[in-house]
């Protein structure tokens, strides 16, 4: 028995038709990479979370101590360090183990509490602006605007100065200049959303304009929202640092990793670690959070998820 | 006896009275987005349902079959016209009134992906509105009786829209419209998306459930095979507006209209000794609701276009006794 010519064009693949599987293959394999990559972040921020959560019994002494006799020690891991203080001390004798320790809740809560004052006020602006377009749009989106031309970080330091440079003020000043990121996806994908079929059948049941908005239009936001807050969680960490750094941020001496950054500043040609160390601790958290906020992307984007 | 005249009264009443209503959308042009012209998607259309009738609305895809079915609602602000619903204006009551008006009549929707929330369970897609509304505690038990009716189970009610198939999706759909025990549904080609063997069973479905619930029903469907099947009165949309208005067995026997008898000489049919029809076959496209032609709207394709028709819009007449039709063919000739 012989084969005839078609059927053997049917049984070798064309060159065309070997396209597919490899491109199939690739994004299974970067959904793994990228898992693989979030499951790394998570454990750094279970990490970050477990020493914020825990700092009193993390730290090896009292982040405030200060021991005039032990100044500016190496760590542990450098020549003449000891295991008492693992990182050293600083230029006041404090344990910088345990300051950066604690430095972690104030981070900690203020990226998160800065990222929830934003969201809130984000959210809220761009579900009226993009359900309701005309005038709240027109003025919504003038503000996002304007406020994204501002220099952020004169923005904030304008707000904390009005203020006053407390914990409290300093989440306010970063929410308040960073709700218009909330505010501009929110807006846009609210748009896609109010011409959905679903959104326009609840109004056709004479659903009120506030239940399709917080039951149908931002239940279908939650994700992007979340996506989009924990990447900002890691960069309000960043803006409390610079901040904090600029002296405007967390006062001295409550253990920020900023102000150990522009404490260590000074002696960083002969101390180098003394500044190293919380900015290695800002990294990593900062990388840990990035890299969830990834993989998250990835899982909660539905195109993503039906690949 | 007082009370069985006002019944009888009622009876004769149209559920839905649509008067000349048009919705002409703007078309924004330019930096100032100054008014450029208009889509005269829907341009002076009348009709009424009748209690327990079953109005169906064809036409092809553009010719504002779909949105006439949401101006109804008010979901767009109509440009001119009027919809009574029992006797009152949509249009001119105020929101809360009109959001109780919106419970009394449902909409079907044409796709079962699209028209349902991904994100909320069965129970509450088909629960919500009723329980909103009435503020009934029991109200997961109408979600219950529902889903049966349109034969899905109450396990179903804690499942998520994307774990279904396109014809039981539609199925919520209508589960969704039946729990508010509506007088009108509106079903916005409910059935165009799913596949010809769903079809037929949803078909049967929507049909069964108007014989138990006896709401009035307004069929918008591109498929005048569908219509047929299920519509009392067919109206025929061409371009905005209803050219053609009879019994179901009157528009498919003798059409009037030569669009309509286009249209039904190009459905496919599989009749034994079914009568050979002459086909008109028609040419072109639609033209733009943009720039309807002048005079009447169909003379561009019309194999029996005569040079009147480009002049003067036709007026609809009764031509036979219940059968609407706007065309010079049939009604009066012009002297001049």
């Amino acid at each position: 028995m012989t084969l005839r010519v078609e059927d053997t064009a049917d049984m070798v693949p064309a060159d065309g038709g070997v396209e597919a599987p490899p491109s199939q293959a690739y994004i299974v394999f970067r959904k793994m990479w990228h898992l693989r990559l979030g499951v790394f972040g998570l454990l750094l921020m279970a990490a970050l979370l477990i020493i914020a959560l825990f700092a009193p019994w993390v730290a090896t002494h009292e982040p405030l101590d200060q021991d005039i006799l032990e100044r500016l020690t190496p760590p542990a891991f450098l020549e003449g360090g000891s295991m008492e203080h693992l990182l050293g001390t600083d230029q006041l004798g404090r344990d910088v183990f345990s300051r950066i320790v604690h430095g972690a809740r104030i981070s900690l809560t203020v990226g998160v509490s800065a990222v929830f004052v934003s969201m809130i006020i984000g959210v809220i602006l761009g579900l009226f602006a993009g359900y309701f377009g005309g005038w709240i749009d027109a003025v919504v989106d003038f503000s996002v605007n304007a406020m994204l031309a501002f220099p952020f970080i004169l923005l904030a330091m304008t707000l904390v100065i009005i203020l006053g440079a407390s914990m409290q003020n300093i989440i306010l000043a970063l929410g308040i200049s960073n709700w218009p990121i909330f505010a501009r996806v929110a807006r846009i994908e609210t748009r896609k959303l109010r011409d959905q079929e679903f959104v326009v059948a609840a109004r056709a049941q004479g659903l009120s304009h506030y239940r399709i908005i917080f039951k149908h239009v931002l239940t279908n936001l939650a994700a992007a929202m979340l996506v989009i807050a924990t990447v900002e969680v890691a960069r309000s960490i960043i803006r409390e640092t610079f901040l904090s750094f600029l002296g405007l941020g967390i006062q001295p001496p409550t253990p920020s990793w900023g102000l150990m950054l522009a404490e260590g500043r000074d002696y960083i040609l002969t101390v180098w670690w003394l500044s190293t160390l919380p900015g290695v601790a800002i990294f990593l958290s900062c990388l840990g959070i990035n890299l969830v906020g990834d993989a998250l992307r990835d899982l909660l984007d539905p195109r993503m998820r039906k690949a | 006896m007082a009370v069985q005249e006002e019944e009888i009264a009622a009876a004769d009443q149209p559920v839905l009275d649509v008067r000349d209503l048009k919705m002409h959308f703007p078309l924004r042009a330019g930096l100032l987005k100054r008014v450029a012209n208009y889509v005269y998607a829907v341009d002076g259309v009348s009709f009424q349902i009748k209690p327990g009738e079953t109005l169906g609305l064809v036409g092809e895809s553009g010719c504002g079959k779909s949105t006439v079915g949401r101006v109804l609602l008010k979901l767009y602000e109509p440009t001119a016209g009027e919809v009574r619903f029992n006797g009152r204006n949509i249009f001119a009551v105020d929101e809360a009134e009109l959001n109780r008006i919106r419970q009394r009549i449902q909409i079907i929707f044409q796709d079962p992906f699209a028209s349902l929330n991904p994100r909320m369970r069965v129970k509450e897609l088909v629960g919500e509105a009723y329980r909103v509304h009435t503020g009934d505690k029991d109200w997961e038990k109408n979600v219950e009786q529902v889903l049966k009716k349109v034969g899905l189970q109450p396990e179903h009610m804690q499942r998520y829209p994307h774990e279904f198939s396109g014809g039981q999706r539609q199925r919520i759909g209508i589960a969704r419209a039946l729990a508010m025990s509506p007088q009108l549904i509106i079903a916005d080609e409910a059935v165009s998306a799913l596949d010809v063997s769903i079809q037929a069973q949803v078909i049967n479905l929507l049909d069964s459930l108007k014989e138990e619930f006896g709401f009035s029903f307004l069929f918008i469907s591109h498929d005048l095979s569908v219509v047929e099947h299920i519509a009392d009165r067919v109206a025929v949309m061409y371009l905005g507006k209803i050219v053609e208005m009879a019994s179901d067995r009157n528009l498919y026997q003798t059409p009037l209209h030569p669009y309509t008898d286009a249209l039904i000489a190009a459905v496919p049919r599989a009749e034994a000794g079914g009568r050979a029809r002459r086909k008109t076959i028609l040419r072109g496209d639609v033209p733009s609701p943009v720039n309807p032609p002048s005079g009447c709207r169909f003379h561009t394709r019309c194999p029996k276009a005569m040079d009147h028709c480009r002049v003067e819009e036709p007026k609809m007449i009764e031509a036979r006794p219940d059968h609407w039709v706007a065309c010079h063919l049939h009604g009066p000739m012009p002297h001049d």
